[in-house]
């Protein structure tokens, strides 16, 4: 339900734009309004529809509000800290490890949909020179380029939950 | 410590007037943090010309490893994700000694000649000296030194004061990849940080400035700081100074009136067991009296 009033939200062309330039930068109505060739009370209309489909928030910030993309990552929606230990899940299995929750990946925002990412990096193995660790390997597709023969399994879907 | 005893011009808790009779050129490292890309390779060097290996510790979700500044580990790579101008930025430190001008760590010493400051400007510790009582790291306005509980001896960077003995540069300084770190006389590093703030300042970073402290005299470890208005954000002090604690209760007046009182106490107790006797309990005199 809240797909599909996010696409019809965006279904405006003005409105995309409304949306895109609150997606780069948070910003009050005037700000949008002077980088549009629309009017700014038009410009609050559309605010308006993108505030009731979800797509932005609104902060008051001294006599005007600014408006944002829902700036809260995954880790803060899931109340993970950083040195949290948390499971990691694919289809193919599941992994206990530690988060390191940064600013400096954001969500993506396609379609209309919130996107996170989750960064898994290969450092450690079974054995561990200094500590062991679940395998990240445990989660990857078995996926591979049949011409060169090697795999191909960088990109997937996961479920991340406080552990 | 390398060094010949005629380069000290300061020494901790000791009131001589150096010999003098060899003055070294004053020399400083310079740190660039806009060259900087976080590599590590300077606390991996000097863990490695020092033979430093501590415990392996755990992940606390975090770039900055270890945690923080101990006694095997005398140089850290500080991270910090910080909001300025309405940007994210990630800004990388190079945590140490700073080897100030007039360092906190001396003033604050009372074993003599367990913390020197050198002709050259290294501050040196001599942990034979030491007597292991903390001083030196409450009077340090960047907290920086750090006890090891082993032999209940202070360390912390040393500015390679070996390998400057010898006319090389120190650890870090020879391993960094981009040339972040540089080394050189107090004067040419000086002369260099004002250039990297002059270009720093054409490409945009319109704050960008030195970080030497006048607090502390300066230091012969300095920064060029590319957000140069706030070195909060990247960890560092705003106004860094040699507390004022320290310079009234360390000063060699109070250290004079420190012992007198103690001669003085011992002296009064003496005086008192000649008139008064040895402390007699209540009872004690009417079982005495026949």
């Amino acid at each position: 339900m809240a797909a599909t009033a996010k696409l019809a939200a965006l279904s405006d062309p003005t409105r995309r734009r409304v949306f895109e330039l609150v997606l780069r930068r948070p910003s009050p109505v005037g700000r949008i309004a002077s980088a549009l060739p629309v009017s700014r009370p038009a410009v609050s209309q559309h605010l308006r529809v993108l505030l009731d489909a979800g797509l932005v928030t609104a902060e008051r910030q001294g006599a005007s509000r600014v408006y944002r993309a829902d700036p809260r990552g995954l880790a803060e929606l899931r109340g993970i800290r950083s040195g949290d230990m948390v499971v990691v899940r694919s289809r193919r299995g599941r992994i206990r490890l530690a988060a390191l929750v940064t600013k400096r990946i954001r969500p993506l925002q396609v379609e209309g949909n919130t996107v996170h990412l989750v960064g898994l990096p290969l450092h450690w193995g079974f054995d561990g020179l200094t500590r062991p660790g679940h395998l990240v390997n445990t989660l990857t597709p078995f996926v591979g380029d049949p011409n060169v023969e090697t795999p191909e399994f960088k990109a997937f879907l996961v479920d991340i939950q406080k552990a | 410590m390398a060094q010949h005893a005629l380069d000290i011009v300061q020494s901790s808790a000791t009131t001589f007037s150096s010999p003098s009779a060899r003055r070294t050129l004053e020399v400083a490292k310079l740190i660039d943090v806009s060259r900087c890309i976080g590599c590590k390779a300077c606390q991996a060097a000097c863990l490695e010309w020092n033979d430093l290996r501590g415990p392996v510790g755990g992940f606390e979700g975090a770039y900055t490893n270890p945690p923080d500044l101990d006694d095997q580990n005398w140089c850290l790579m500080r991270f910090h994700e910080e909001e300025i101008d309405g940007a994210l930025q990630w800004l990388i430190l190079k945590d140490g000694c700073m080897h100030c001008a007039d360092p906190g760590c001396l003033r604050a010493c009372p074993a003599p000649g367990a913390v020197v400051r050198h002709s050259n400007g290294i501050v040196d510790f001599d942990q034979e000296k030491c007597i292991g009582c903390g001083y030196c790291i409450s009077g340090c306005p960047f907290d920086i030194p750090r006890l090891r509980r082993e032999d209940s001896r202070v360390y912390k960077c040393t500015l390679c004061s070996d390998r400057v003995a010898v006319g090389l540069a120190p650890a870090c300084v020879k391993s960094c990849p981009t040339q972040a770190l540089m080394f050189g006389s107090r004067g040419e590093m000086h002369a260099v940080a004002a250039e990297r703030v002059a270009e720093l300042r054409g490409r945009g970073y319109r704050n960008a400035a030195p970080y030497d402290p006048p607090g502390v005299s300066g230091t012969h470890v300095f920064y060029v700081l590319p957000h140069g208005d706030r070195p909060e954000a990247y960890g560092l002090p705003r106004d860094p100074a040699v507390s004022p604690v320290v310079e009234v209760w360390r000063s060699p007046v109070a250290r004079g009136i420190g012992v007198f009182t103690m001669f003085a106490v011992l002296a009064a107790g003496i005086l008192h067991y000649m008139r008064h006797g040895p402390l007699q309990a209540p009872g004690e005199k009417e079982e005495n009296e026949p």
